[in-house]
């Protein structure tokens, strides 16, 4: 009987505000804005989150660390610790927060959150090496070397093409017995010193060759431990024209 | 014309067209099942007499957000779920966690043995006299499953949990559930 007498005077406090206009509700338009933000957050998220995956292909590419593995052990060693690592904790806190955002949504919360995890994982890696591969970021790193991009120039100077101490990519364009020179992607000439403690490549270097270089810089010299013939990367180093017969 | 007789999602539509006072229906409609609901988790019978209006008064407020194609139940209970959320959190002054790792990983599909009514009827039962010995988290989809009578699915949305995680958490409620009350039947015989 209390209990009853209790609820009732639930529904009538309710109504009682709702009389007086102490409660109103929430216009539509509110939640329809309120949804078209969610879903806008969610959208911004994994486009930057593809931005910055295929920035790291990128990144990789130009260093040419990619090609390390092919020094066996020390080469996977070198790749650890050149990974860009700042660049990739950023992208797992975006794939993160753009779970956030989505798991607001019925077709993501009634399924295990491993699934949508994965499902953003492979949009963000495979649409990064996708658009890695148009040429994107190498159009964009071109036009902020040349001062045409003065907002993303100290970010690809920055992260487009790291230094390492230890590792070297670039292409033959000239040999001096056993020594030769490289253009790297930075257009930097290096003079690359062998000699007979270093780990050479099962085949003869020539001009135009694609080389990995481990060894120590010193200036534009490179004192080299091991030599590794490696592919050409288009993007960076477009094949020279033909050479016109006379 | 007897309002009565009309669909929740009915009422919902016409008080989303203004006729507020078509509100008391819909609490009337609700306000024994969220009291049943809200004593589960709550002991002080002020703190559920506030919770329950807190619960009315945000359903009215976000009331033109319910789309009416949908039941309108599971909205009101995850409504109520989010209000009895906030209080506890209030309340106890911990951190729930974020990420359970049941909601994180799949599993199959943990399907109800109770099939038989009188067997459903002897768990409510139990469910009923024991629910306050075990976790929140296994709690409640077991109160939405034997005493509110909702579905998987509902329970899925009420909660924001993937089915199979409701499933999941019933099957171990029942299993903590059988435990204690066998326990404490072994003890008194």
């Amino acid at each position: 009987m209390n209990e009853q007498k209790n609820q009732k005077s639930i529904s009538e406090e309710v109504l009682l505000k709702i009389e007086e206009g102490n409660i109103k509700m929430k216009p539509k338009i509110r939640f329809i804005i309120k949804l078209s933000l969610l879903v806008f957050g969610a959208v911004a998220v994994i486009f930057f989150a593809l931005f910055v995956s295929s920035f790291i292909f990128f990144t990789l590419r130009m260093s040419g660390i990619l090609f390390l593995p092919e020094f066996g052990f020390m080469g996977f060693k070198i790749l650890f610790f050149s990974l860009p690592w700042i660049l990739i904790f950023g992208l797992v806190a975006l794939i993160a927060t753009s779970e956030l955002f989505i798991k607001h949504f019925s077709f993501v919360y009634k399924k295990p959150i491993l699934y949508s995890v994965l499902i953003i994982v492979l949009l963000v890696f495979l649409g990064g090496f996708i658009l890695d591969n148009t040429g994107f970021h190498t159009n964009l790193f071109k036009m902020a070397r040349s001062g045409k991009l003065p907002m993303a120039e100290p970010f690809y100077k920055e992260y487009g093409i790291p230094k390492f101490n230890e590792m070297h990519y670039g292409i033959v364009f000239q040999i001096e017995g056993i020594n030769f020179k490289i253009k790297n992607p930075r257009e930097e000439e290096l003079l690359i010193l062998t000699s007979p403690k270093t780990k050479m490549p099962g085949s003869e270097i020539k001009k135009e060759d694609a080389l990995i270089i481990l060894g120590k810089r010193n200036g534009n010299t490179i004192k080299a431990d091991a030599v590794g013939k490696t592919n050409r990367d288009l993007n960076i180093f477009p094949k020279p024209p033909p050479i016109k017969p006379f | 014309m007897d309002w009565q007789e009309k669909t929740d999602e009915d009422l919902a539509f016409l008080i989303q067209s203004g006729n507020a006072q078509l509100f008391s229906i819909l609490v009337k409609r609700y306000e024994n099942k969220f009291g049943r609901y809200a004593r589960k988790f709550l002991s002080d019978k002020e703190d559920i007499n506030d919770v329950l209006q807190e619960i009315f008064i945000k359903i009215y407020i976000n009331i033109k957000n319910f789309d009416t194609k949908r039941k309108f139940s599971s909205w009101a209970y995850r409504v109520a779920h989010n209000e009895l959320v906030n209080t506890l959190k209030k309340r106890q002054k911990k951190i729930l966690p974020i990420i359970n790792l049941d909601i994180f990983l799949p599993h199959s599909l943990a399907k109800d043995e109770f099939n038989k009514n009188n067997d459903r009827q002897d768990f409510k039962k139990i469910a009923d006299d024991y629910l306050d010995k075990i976790e929140t988290k296994y709690r409640e989809p077991v109160i939405l499953y034997y005493l509110e009578d909702l579905s998987y699915k509902e329970i899925a949305d009420v909660m924001q949990i993937p089915i199979s995680t409701v499933g999941i958490r019933i099957k171990r409620a029942k299993e903590m559930l059988k435990k204690i009350h066998a326990n404490l039947k072994h003890k008194y015989e």
